[in-house]
Parts: structure tokens; sequence; C-alpha cells
């Protein structure tokens, strides 16, 4: 534990330590007539190319066997230089021109889905570990809900060829049968707020002492397949976060990087007056 | 490994990055290429001065390129000097892209004398230097090095750091209240425009009923500005100066002599018989100033012009022949000035004045000169000073000889030339004249009788100076005089400024910048003179720029003089500041300077302050770290001196 928390502080210091640095290069660059606006913006340039590596390794074995580095926290810690350089760039001000909005909105994008990734990366991930019983792989989650579903869907025809009529089997008919086979409740799921579950187990649990002894069986036999269902619509849940999130984090970064290049190419073409 | 449901989203991410590029780029392409390109590329909007500014190719080269044509400059950085593009509407001199638009020799020659041993700069600065970012001397600066536009209406486009300052200057320091050097002669870097002495006024001249009671009764704040003025000379000065312009006081005459005939020993003349003419026995002055400069482009004067100095014109019996013949020549010269100027008006008098001064003259420059100079003026005196000139100037043409015999009141004249006198007499219509008719006619070219002008005089209740009270011209004896009219006399003026500059007026400008001279301009107008030199392909050549301070303010003046341009003080908002002691809470007389002796010579850097210079501390006790600003632009401005804004040409 000290060990990581001192590797923890030694990160932070050297961060600490180059923010500075820029910093200090800032002013002197500011005072000495120069254009801070380029140093801040080339800057801010080659920190976000910096950072596309970090997916250009994810899809490239040779690039990521090239640099031994963990992407992920240099990833990151980038992203965060990149806000202060940004800030500093912009003035510390809202910009009103056309392209400097959208290229604040596309960082401002870039930047929140990055730091939501991150703290959903961080929450969920260790969400998951804590959560009991084996790893269960997101690709095969759903063939995993339809096994479920298919067992449940034969538990019912069983208990409904037994028992005419089943309260049970009319339970499951009309509340369960639909939304056993496909995920649900993600959104309940990762706020942990999973009412929909806790009423079914109730409303079978309060079924129980009204069915015939066999048909109770079935009914304890439904509650663990529904057991099941949930985790894996908690896996379903939070294996998903951790990859939906990137379809905001992708699109915003492809039209910063878009819209960079164009206000690089508008400023060189345009600086030469004030 | 890579599970197959992420190879699956990493190919959807590649077609939501890959359309969505494609959806930019051809957003982008269409309002590129559409009517709203240019608000779409604007960064922000214009701040306040230049808000007006509708098109992008006032100040950007590349506006009226396309997408191309931005790659292009981008890549080639031809945009990179686009500050020339500000300098259609910012007149920045000689040097606009230099340190305070000033030559980098200048600069380096202040940094030179301010370079200073201890430095306090801030470590940022020193940093800077360290790290050779500083601007180097003789550098260039683009405009945008400290104008930022696109920033926003409310942003000031002149706002800039004290540490953008201390990053180029030789000594720096922390602050106004921590470093910045004691002032040195300030306010006064120069003496006064208008030498007035305000110990003297204040401590004697002014008496119990004409003393001013505060410094605002000849002084004004001007609300536009950031100086004191001082009012008019009609609301200051005239109750007790006035007199003194008009020449009411003086004891010697009150008008500028304009044209008056020499002086000559017509007897040595007469007895060497070198023949003149008529001429006035009792002439006995020298050339007007004004009169040899218009002598001065008669190729005959000319020639003798170095001869004449170096005979006394009352005294020549001594004269070698060709000393007389020379004084013969400037007789016959002065006679040809006179009539040519009858018979050629104004219009002759300017030749004569383009060509001695060396230049064409404009209507302007002429009409000031000579507009008040009336006809009958010049007619009057030629006649009573040469009633014979016409004629005198036929036989001279002619080459025939003769002279006045005064003793034996004879003349000798060649025969064949007797049949031509009548004649011009009569031109000249003077038989009607009761001053020049003669009882028996011929009598005429007897002698030119001197008590004939005395005559006049004694006829006449007043003398012609005490009519000419209010100013104007009068005649008196030999000479013709003008009379200042006032203050501010534009003939006079205009006569002081048209020989200041000239070399061969360097005597009319003599007498006419004497403080004693009438008119008495240089009584309180300051003259300065600038050396200037010349770079010349075969030699450097120094002369000097003569000016007249007219004005008790000059911005002309203060562009002369060197550090003065890069400071600004505005006196409203100081006004309520002062103490018990008013102006002088600043500016506190000193009895103990000379202030006349600033004025002893034309060097206006010469100088005793009538008052103390300040001291920091003045300034200090309010510009400090907890009371007030104390940036660097508070009291100082970069683009050194007064600029104009550059006007475009029309072409009309």
């Amino acid at each position: 534990m000290m060990e990581m928390l001192a590797k923890r502080f030694r990160e932070y210091a050297l961060l600490f330590f180059v923010i500075a640095i820029l910093l200090i290069a800032y002013e002197l660059y500011d005072i000495s007539f120069y254009r801070h606006h380029y140093l801040s913006g080339w800057l801010l340039f080659y920190l976000l190319v910096a950072q596309v590596l970090y997916y250009v390794q994810k899809k490239s074995e040779r690039v990521r066997n090239l640099l031994s580095i963990q992407w992920l926290p240099l990833h990151v810690d980038f992203g965060l230089i990149s806000v202060l350089v940004f800030l500093v760039h912009i003035g510390w001000s809202l910009p009103d021109g056309s392209i400097g909005l959208i290229l604040i909105g596309s960082f401002s994008g870039v930047a929140l889905s990055g730091w939501v990734g991150l703290r959903i990366k961080r929450h969920y991930q260790a969400a998951l570990g804590r959560r009991s019983g084996r790893e269960i792989v997101f690709g095969e989650i759903q063939t995993r809900m339809h096994a479920t579903a298919a067992q449940a869907d034969e538990l019912m025809l069983d208990c409904a060829a037994r028992h005419q009529p089943s309260m049970l089997v009319d339970y499951y008919r009309d509340r369960l049968c639909g939304a056993m086979a496909t995920p649900g409740n993600s959104l309940a799921q990762l706020t942990g707020q999973n009412d929909t579950w806790l009423e079914h187990f109730g409303n079978i649990e309060r079924l129980i002492p009204y069915l015939h002894a066999d048909e109770a069986s079935t009914a304890r036999e439904l509650m663990r397949l529904l057991r099941t269902k949930n985790e894996l619509d908690y896996h379903y849940a939070h294996q998903g976060a951790l990859r939906v999130w990137l379809l905001v984090h992708v699109p915003f970064t492809a039209i910063l990087l878009a819209f960079t290049a164009l206000h690089i190419l508008l400023v060189y073409a345009f600086s030469g007056g004030a | 490994m890579v599970e197959p449901e992420d190879r699956r989203l990493f190919a959807l991410y590649r077609k939501l990055v890959l359309w969505t590029l494609l959806f930019l780029a051809g957003l982008i392409l269409w309002v590129l290429s559409g009517d709203q390109r240019n608000a779409f590329i604007q960064p922000g909007t214009l701040t306040a001065s230049h808000a007006g500014i509708k098109q992008c190719e006032a100040c950007h080269s590349a506006a009226n390129l396309g997408v191309k044509g931005w790659v292009n400059s981008a890549l080639s950085g031809s945009t990179q000097h686009d500050t020339k593009l500000c300098l259609n509407c910012h007149e920045l001199g000689e040097y606009p892209e230099f340190a305070h638009s000033i030559s980098p020799d200048v600069i380096a020659n202040i940094s030179e004398t301010k370079r200073a041993v201890g430095n306090q700069q801030t470590l940022l600065v020193q940093g800077a230097k360290r790290l050779g970012w500083a601007p180097q001397t003789g550098a260039r600066l683009e405009c945008k090095s400290c104008h930022q536009e696109h920033s926003g209406n409310h942003q000031l486009i002149t706002a800039n750091s004290t540490d953008h300052c201390q990053s180029c200057h030789s000594q720096s320091f922390a602050s106004f209240e921590d470093g910045h050097p004691e002032f040195s002669q300030y306010p006064f870097r120069e003496r006064t425009a208008i030498n007035f002495d305000h110990v003297s006024h204040i401590g004697k001249h002014f008496d119990e009923q004409q003393a001013p009671t505060s410094c605002l009764s000849c002084h004004a704040t001007r609300t536009q500005g950031n100086e004191i003025s001082t009012l008019g000379f009609e609301q200051t000065c005239s109750s007790c100066h006035a007199e003194d312009i008009q020449g009411s006081n003086r004891a010697a005459t009150s008008g500028f002599d304009v044209l008056r005939v020499p002086g000559l020993d017509t007897d040595a003349l007469r007895e060497r018989r070198v023949f003149i003419g008529e001429w006035p026995q009792h002439a006995d002055d020298s050339l007007s100033p004004l009169m040899e400069l218009l002598l001065q482009s008669d190729a005959h004067y000319a020639v003798v012009r170095p001869i004449l100095g170096t005979v006394d014109l009352m005294d020549l019996s001594d004269a070698t022949d060709e000393q007389l013949n020379a004084v013969a020549t400037l007789a016959w010269c002065v006679k040809m000035l006179l009539q040519d100027i009858i018979e050629g008006g104004t219009g002759f008098l300017q030749m004569r004045l383009e060509k001695a001064l060396g230049r064409p003259l404009s209507h302007a420059q002429v009409a000031p000169l000579l507009a008040t100079l009336p006809r009958s003026v010049i007619q009057s005196a030629s006649v009573a000073w040469f009633p014979s000139l016409s004629t005198d100037l036929e036989h001279h043409m002619k080459g025939s000889e003769y002279w006045i015999d005064e003793k034996e009141t004879k003349q000798v004249v060649t025969e064949s030339e007797a049949s031509i006198n009548q004649p011009i007499i009569d031109e000249l219509d003077l038989s009607d004249d009761e001053l020049f008719a003669d009882e028996e006619g011929g009598d005429l070219w007897s002698s030119v009788d001197e008590a004939e002008p005395e005559a006049i005089s004694a006829s006449l209740a007043i003398s012609s100076e005490q009519w000419a009270k209010y100013g104007g011209w009068y005649r008196e004896d030999l000479t013709l005089y003008y009379r200042p009219v006032g203050h501010a006399d534009g003939f006079l003026r205009h006569w002081l400024e048209l020989s200041a500059n000239v070399n061969n007026a360097t005597t009319l400008f003599g007498q006419l910048s004497d403080p004693k001279a009438p008119g008495q301009c240089m009584q309180c107008h300051s003259i300065d003179q600038a050396d200037t030199t010349t770079a010349d392909a075969a030699a450097q050549q120094r002369s000097s720029i003569t000016t007249i301070n007219w004005l008790t303010h000059s911005s002309a003046r203060d562009l002369s003089v060197g550090e003065r341009k890069f400071t600004h003080f505005r006196h409203i908002p100081h006004l309520t500041l002062q103490g018990d002691d008013g102006c002088q809470s600043c500016h506190a007389l000193n009895a103990d300077n000379d202030y006349a002796a600033g004025f002893n010579d034309f060097d206006q850097s010469t100088f005793s302050s009538n008052f103390s210079f300040m001291e920091k501390a003045t300034c200090d006790s309010c510009h400090n770290r907890s009371v007030e600003n104390q940036d660097c632009l508070s009291c100082h401005q970069y683009h050194a001196g007064e600029l104009s804004p550059a006007i475009k040409n029309l072409g009309l």
C-alpha cells in the first residue's frame, strides 16, 4: 500500500513539475514579445498527437512494442496537462469566433468524456472486481442470457404442463418472459438502484405459500435463474459502459483534430495582422 | 487477445470516426465556399478601435485567397509581414517596425547612455534575457507583438504589461515605486517657447492693479488635452505690452525700414566724374536689409557687392576707380529697382524675391509680404527721392552722361539727349504736382532739393509716423517704413519666417529678430536652431534649421527633443490633488535660476527653468503599489511623439 502511495506521489510530483516548467516557459515566452499563443498552441497540438498515439498503439502492435511505456497513465497525464495548456491558450476566457467555439466545444467533449471514462474505468472495474463469482467475458454475456432465458422458458413450460392454472407461470408470462433474453435495467445496474429485480423476487416469494410443493420448488429454481440474469445484466451494464463512453470520446476527438487542423491553417495564413 | 465483441466495437469506432471526419470536411468546405466564410473563420470580434473595419483584407493579405491560397500562405509565411497593412492607416514615421518607431541608431544611443550598473529586474525578465528571448536592439517588431486583435470589443488593443517593457530595456526595475530612476530635469527638457519670466513678473512687474489673481488668469485646463495651455495675448500680456508692439513707447522709430535710399559721397563722385544721375544730397544712411535682399537678384549688383563691402559710401575721397564704379552701379541698381517696382508691381517684387531666395514662392507665401503695399506709396516715394527717375534711367540706358553740379546749378547734358526730357516728364504727368512743379519748367533737373521733404513735413500737423499710429505704411525722409499693426502682425511674421532659413537674408533676419526691432517679436518669441546633417553622396553637409516659436506650445517642438516624446502626463485628473500651494505643489518657483540667460542663444536645450524640477517622490506618493496604478504606460507611450493618421490618397 505504502509503495503504491509513494509511486502515486512520484507521478503527481512529476506532473506538477512539468506543469510548473511549462508555465514558467510560457511566462518567459510571453514577456519576450513572442506570441505566447504559438507556444501554447503547438504544445497543445503535440499533446493531442501524443494522446492519439494511445489509440494507435491499441491497434498497432508495432507501435505498442516501439515504446515500452504504460500508455494509459501517460494518456491520462497528458490529458490533464492538455486541459491546463488549453485554458492558457484561450486566455482563460471564451472566444466568440465560430471555430473557437467549436474547438472549445469539441475539446470540452473530449476532456469531459475522457474524465468520465476514467472515472467509469476505475469505479466500474473495481465494482466488477468486488462482484462475487467468476469473471464473465463481455462477448459471452448475451449467449449466456439466451441460455438462461431458454432454461427459464423450459422450466415454466414444464410447470404449466403439471399445474393448470399456475400463478407462477402466469406471472412469468406476464412480467418476465420478454425481459429474460435481452440485457435490461442497465441504468439501474449502473446506479445500483436495482428495484425491478427486487420487486420480482419479492412477488415470487409472496406467491410461494400459495403454490403446490413442486410448484414452489419450480419458483425457487426460477428465482435462481433470475439471479443469474441479474448478474449478467450487471456485467453487461458495467462492461458495456466501459466501452460505450468511447463512442463519445472518439468522435469528439475526431472533431477536435479536424478543427485543430483548420485552426492551424487559418492562424498561419492570417497571422500577419494584429 | 481481442474479443470478437471488442473487434466489432473497434470497427464501429472506425466507421464513426470516418463518417464524422467526412461529414466535417464536407461541412467545412461548404461553409468556406459560401457567403458566411469570413464570419465563420473570424476568431473573435474586433476591439472597439477597429470595430468599423468590415473587410478582412484590410488587415490580412490572405483574406482574398481560397483554401489553396491559405495553405500556400501558411507554408510560405508570406503573410507574416502584414504589418505593412497596419501602416496603411497608422502613420508611424520612418521606422514603423523598429522599437518605439524610431531609428535603431537612436535607440542604441539612448541605451548606451541609460545603461545601468545594478538592475532590479524581475526574475522572469532576467530569465528571458538569459535565454536570449528578449528582443535584441535593432530587431524588427511586428505590430502584433504588442497589439492583439479579435479579442473582443471590451479589450484595449493598446494594453500592455510592464514586464513587456522591461524585457527590452537595459535598465530594468521592479516597479515605479521600486527602482524607477529619479527624474532628470522633468518636466522641463528645454526652455519655454515664450520668453516669459514668471519670477520677475510675479515678484517685480505685476503691480497691484494688474496682477493676476491665480495661475488660471493666464493658463487654462484643456479638457481634451493633456496640457495646461496659456491664454492668448489679448487675455494675458496686452494690457501691459500692446504699446510695445505698436511702438508707441519707443524712442527710436517704430517702423520697419523697407526701402531706403543709401547715402553716397556725391561730391567725390562728381569730382571724379563718375556719373550716377540725380541723387538726394541729404541721404546719409545705409541700404535697408530688405532692399539689399531685393538688390541681390540684380546681376550688376551681385558683381559689385563684394567691392562695396570694402568702401565707405559716405566717404569716397580715397576710393579707387573700381570702387567708384561699384558705387555708381549700386546707385543705378537702386534706381532701376524703384522703377521696376513701379512698373512691374508686386509681380516684379515676387520675381525679385524668388531670385534672391533661390526658390519659388507660393501665393500664400507672397501675399502676406506684399498685399498691403499700395502702389501710390512707392510712386510718391520714388517721386520724392528721384523726381526725374525715368529720364535719368533713359539717359543711363542710352549711355549718355550727365550729373548735377550743385554749385553751378548746371546740368551737363549732351545735345542729342536734350530733346527726350520733356516727353518723359509729360508721361509722368507731374507738371500739376505742386511738390514738383517748377516755375521755369526746365528747372526740374536743376537740383534734388533736400528742402522739399522738410517742406512737406512742415506743412503737416503730425509726422508720418504719428499718422501711422495704428500701423501700416509711411515714409519719412528717404526711408519707406512699415509699422506693425499689433500683436501677430502678418507682415512682420512672414518676413521673419521667410528670412529665417535663407542664407542671403541673414542681415534681414538679424534686423527683424533683434528683440528691440520694431514689433519686438523676439522680445518674447524664442528662436530655436537645430543642426541637421544631410547625408550626401559626396560629403555630409551640416546646416541649421531655424524655427521661430510663435505659439506657447508646439508639438513640432516636442518632436525635436528626444526623450520627452516618451512621456505623457494628463493634468486634468491630477488637478484635484493639489495641496494648499495650488499649482506650486508640483511647480515650485525657483528664484535662483537665471531664466533669461536661456534665451541668449538659439539653443533651446541650454536653459534655466523658472520652476524647480519635479522629483519622483512627488509622484510615487500616489503611484505606489498600495494606492495607484504604476504601469509603465501610465506615464510613458510606446510610439514616440505625436503621429498623424495616414490618410488615403484618393487620387482626386
